[in-house]
């Protein structure tokens, strides 16, 4: 059972991810969106949605240190930076939980938001609540789970990126940070069938883009000195 | 009196009879009797780190010999439940819990994990002896080697250990990643560690690399023998002083977060108070109109 959560689990929920990722980019190419409602309601929209943000993107932020670079990231954690950060943590946790619960009631109580939303929303939004619950709750009565990611979690999520999986490093933890863990493998693999898409639409390109840019809408008549390329 | 045709039936018979009741023990004994190399293994995960097989007692008993000391149906339902065993009133398991006072816990093993166990037990664990005494070097000669690992052992470099001050040579996490213990402000993923070392003695050296979730971390990064040492004598200390403990930092950390959460809020609504209307304001403003 536990090869079934801890390795049969994340690689099809990866591997759905990234081909019906892949397939729904070539399908279906402008669907990679978040699908803005900001059109339709901005005030409430604003707030929830800004705090939001900024709290998943730090706490995951967090999260994709601990797993990519764990000696860096337990360099840190392991230091007199242990109570700061993780009460960061905590408070971020909190206040992308409040933030999102703020999202949802927007969803119920504007009609005209709650006309366009999906079961799929539904769906992904309750999860990430439950999720974000959960991490508050781990990091609270877990302690420390900045520390003892690096040594088990860390190692088991390497262990399945090199194909070698080793489920015993989490077996035997806490049933709550199992469901943690599934719940997240969980969103991976909704990320094709979801708004979540939205997360690899991120316009990096933006930042090297040319400042200025001229398109045009119909062909340009070739003149003199004009070349069409 | 049988004559002599009938009588060589009647041991045909028999020899039929005894044959297919070899073949039948021959076969039924690898299907369901117990595999002793992974009782083995078992043993190192479940057992190793309160047991040893005939190297002395330990927080429990030298398991030498144990399966001809008891029969098998006792050792089965021991493995099964030991606490229910003792509350049932069995005389032996009554012995056994009076001698050991830390009762064995239910280790939840399934009937073909207690086969195997049994079946390791069986060869007074001949086939894993050596893999499971190199798992637990020093340890394992505790208790001949207890004077001189006392001697040895720093509670100080224990303590700094354990907090994660000086960090293991093999690159094993520290116990504070985890574990709290004389109110030194470490994890509570683990159970406090203050008082183990009064109730389970010596032996918690090796429950690293012995038991689950530690196992898997602490057999790749084991602990060096004067670590061991230095964490033993550490554990004596907060042992003999149980009440350092404390309740951890949690309503700190609620408090904390509850107030960050509302912080954060206040200034984001100080900031942010014009985000919205900002851009248009001066562009309207005059106007009126579309001012908010």
């Amino acid at each position: 059972m536990s090869d079934v959560i801890f390795v049969g689990f994340p690689y099809v929920a990866v591997a759905l991810a990234v081909l019906v990722g892949i397939y729904r980019y070539r399908s279906d190419t402008f669907s990679y969106s978040s699908f803005s409602s900001q059109l339709l309601e901005n005030q409430k929209l604003f707030w929830g949605s800004a705090l939001w943000h900024y709290a998943v993107v730090l706490i995951l932020l967090a999260h994709f240190i601990a797993f990519l670079l764990p000696p860096l990231w337990g360099g840190i954690i392991g230091g007199p930076l242990r109570f700061p950060l993780e009460a960061l943590g905590l408070i971020l946790s909190l206040v992308g939980f409040v933030a999102l619960g703020w999202l949802m009631m927007r969803r119920f109580s504007t009609r005209r938001i709650y006309v366009v939303t999906t079961r799929m929303d539904w769906v992904v939004v309750g999860l990430l609540l439950f999720q974000m619950l959960f991490g508050f709750v781990i990091s609270l009565s877990y302690r420390w789970g900045g520390e003892w990611f690096v040594s088990s979690t860390a190692p088991w999520l390497w262990s399945l990126v090199t194909f070698n999986p080793k489920p015993e490093y989490v077996t035997a933890f806490p049933f709550l940070i199992q469901l943690h863990f599934f719940t997240g493998f969980l969103l991976i693999a909704l990320f094709p069938f979801s708004r979540l898409v939205h997360l690899v639409a991120f316009p990096i390109g933006y930042l090297w883009r040319p400042y200025q840019r001229v398109i045009w809408n119909r062909a340009p008549r070739p003149g003199p000195g004009f070349r069409t390329s | 009196m049988l004559n002599a045709p009938s009588r060589r039936r009647a041991r045909f018979k028999q020899v039929l009879l005894v044959s297919a009741a070899i073949g039948l023990g021959v076969f039924t004994t690898g299907t369901w009797a117990g595999d002793a190399s992974a009782g083995a293994t078992l043993f190192k995960q479940k057992c190793a780190a309160c047991h040893t097989i005939g190297q002395g007692d330990r927080v429990g008993p030298d398991l030498k010999g144990i399966t001809k000391e008891r029969d098998e149906a006792w050792l089965k339902e021991w493995l099964k439940d030991p606490a229910a065993m003792i509350a049932s009133g069995d005389p032996v398991a009554k012995k056994v819990s009076e001698k050991y006072p830390m009762t064995m816990p239910n280790l939840g093993l399934s009937d073909q994990q207690i086969d195997d166990l049994i079946a390791y037990m069986a060869q007074d664990g001949a086939a894993g002896a050596q893999s499971s005494a190199a798992g637990a070097t020093g340890s394992a000669a505790a208790p001949a080697a207890a004077a001189t690992e006392e001697s040895a052992g720093s509670a100080d470099k224990g303590e700094q250990l354990f907090t994660g001050e000086t960090s293991f040579r093999n690159g094993g996490p520290s116990c504070a990643a985890c574990h709290s213990a004389a109110g030194l402000g470490g994890g509570s993923m683990g159970p406090d560690l203050t008082s183990t070392h009064g109730r389970l003695g010596d032996a918690i050296v090796t429950w690293p690399e012995a038991m689950a979730p530690m196992q898997p971390i602490f057999s790749a990064k084991p602990l060096t023998d004067s670590e061991k040492a230095d964490l033993l004598a550490f554990f004596k200390a907060t042992a003999a002083d149980p009440n350092q403990s404390s309740g951890g930092p949690v309503g700190m950390l609620l408090g904390l977060s509850i107030l960050g959460v509302v912080a954060l809020g206040a200034i984001v609504s100080f900031v942010w108070r014009r985000r919205i209307i900002a851009v248009r304001e001066p562009m309207v403003s005059g106007t009126g109109r579309w001012r908010r």
